[in-house]
């Protein structure tokens, strides 16, 4: 199916092309080369990317303009919004963490509210999903695999922590530490995939359709993509809670 | 509805009688010169994906709404529940999709 780029992907790599000139695909390994530069040599920086970035300068604009226009005896429509949004990823927070939980209220956040408006993205006929790749999607649970990681051994202690993977007998310990590192580092690649597989196959089964019948026949496809963002957003924040939570679990005293 | 079932897949199967007489299709050179494996393997894996998906998740759609109205002030928790055990079900066919995909573009 044919290559669809948001409307950032031309203006920009044109702009560095005739900068820095084009990218030197042919100094590098391929292996490398495929790293680095995925479009080969027409583009410095791919599509996921350039969106990400995107991304990141709105939020850099928006939200400090939000938080300058607070106010507590008048709140407006959209700082009700933002309220009730924080105040719903507190409560998430509470229940799946309990007691420490507000420590982790930033990272649990932000990565459901990255997403949720990432996701979102692909509904604007001039712009990417950035998590519409497999880079951002990997990037994010690589993110929250070192995160929840970090947080056990930083409450436990790195052998303890360790320990945990050993299961209950000592007798079955090797195989049971085996079978439990697996599984952690599948909850790495569950979380990409999910949302990877989930926005691109939205994306992709909605340009099909988009291509079939312009014009009625997508918004179906549209208004389930509406939920989709939203409840994958949900669902990563909620998973990188469970995991941080089964993390500093202290279940010895 | 024994009965109507029977005539149903009867029926169905009735309507499939025109694949009979399509030879030529199947035998269109796959890589190695032969059938395509791979799609028909592609599509057997999404269609069977499908099918558990589709089971697993009317099952615990079904028993969500039942813990439901069993005790509507547990609706909360058991609605949270239910979005995460179906999103964990639908990632599972999500893989079987993956694979469909780097199979078709082999």
């Amino acid at each position: 199916m044919p290559e669809h780029h948001s409307f950032l992907y031309g203006p920009v790599n044109r702009l560095l092309i005739h900068l820095l000139g084009a990218p030197p695909v042919e100094k590098m390994s391929p292996g490398a080369a495929a790293f680095f530069f995925p479009d080969g040599k027409e583009a410095w920086i791919p599509d996921a990317a350039l969106m990400t970035l995107l991304l990141l300068l709105i939020f850099a604009i928006f939200f400090p303009w939000l938080a300058r226009r607070y106010s507590r005896e008048k709140p407006g429509g959209l700082q009700t919004f933002f309220e009730m949004l924080v105040s719903g990823l507190r409560s998430l927070v509470d229940d799946v963490i309990g007691h420490g939980g507000q420590k982790y209220l930033p990272i649990i956040g932000t990565f459901a509210i990255f997403i949720g408006v990432a996701n979102l993205f692909g509904l604007f006929f001039f712009l990417q999903p950035p998590t519409g790749s497999l880079s951002t999607t990997v990037a994010l649970a690589v993110i929250s695999f070192l995160y929840f990681n970090y947080q056990g051994i930083r409450e436990h202690g790195l052998l303890r922590y360790l320990k945990h993977f050993t299961g209950p007998l000592l007798l079955i310990a090797p195989l049971f530490f085996v079978i439990e590192m697996i599984g952690t580092f599948a909850r790495m690649l569950s979380l990409s995939l999910r949302l990877f597989m989930n926005i691109f196959g939205e994306h992709t089964t909605t340009n099909v359709f988009a291509q079939l019948v312009p014009v009625v026949v997508p918004w179906p496809m549209m208004a389930l993509g509406i939920f989709t963002a939203a409840l994958q957003a949900y669902v990563f924040a909620l998973l990188s809670a469970v995991y941080v939570a089964g993390a500093i679990a202290q279940d010895e005293h | 509805m024994l009965k109507r079932t029977v005539l149903l897949c009867a029926l169905a199967l009735a309507l499939a009688l025109p694949a009979l007489g399509q030879e030529t299709a199947a035998a269109a050179p796959g890589p190695s010169g032969g059938v395509k494996w791979g799609v028909i393997g592609a599509a057997f894996l999404l269609g069977l994906a499908a099918a558990g998906g589709a089971a697993a998740q009317g099952r615990a759609t079904a028993a969500a709404a039942d813990g439901m109205s069993r005790n509507p002030g547990a609706a909360k928790d058991i609605r949270g529940m239910t979005l995460l055990g179906l999103v964990l079900i639908e990632s599972l066919v999500l893989y079987a999709l993956l694979i469909c995909f780097l199979i078709y573009t082999r």
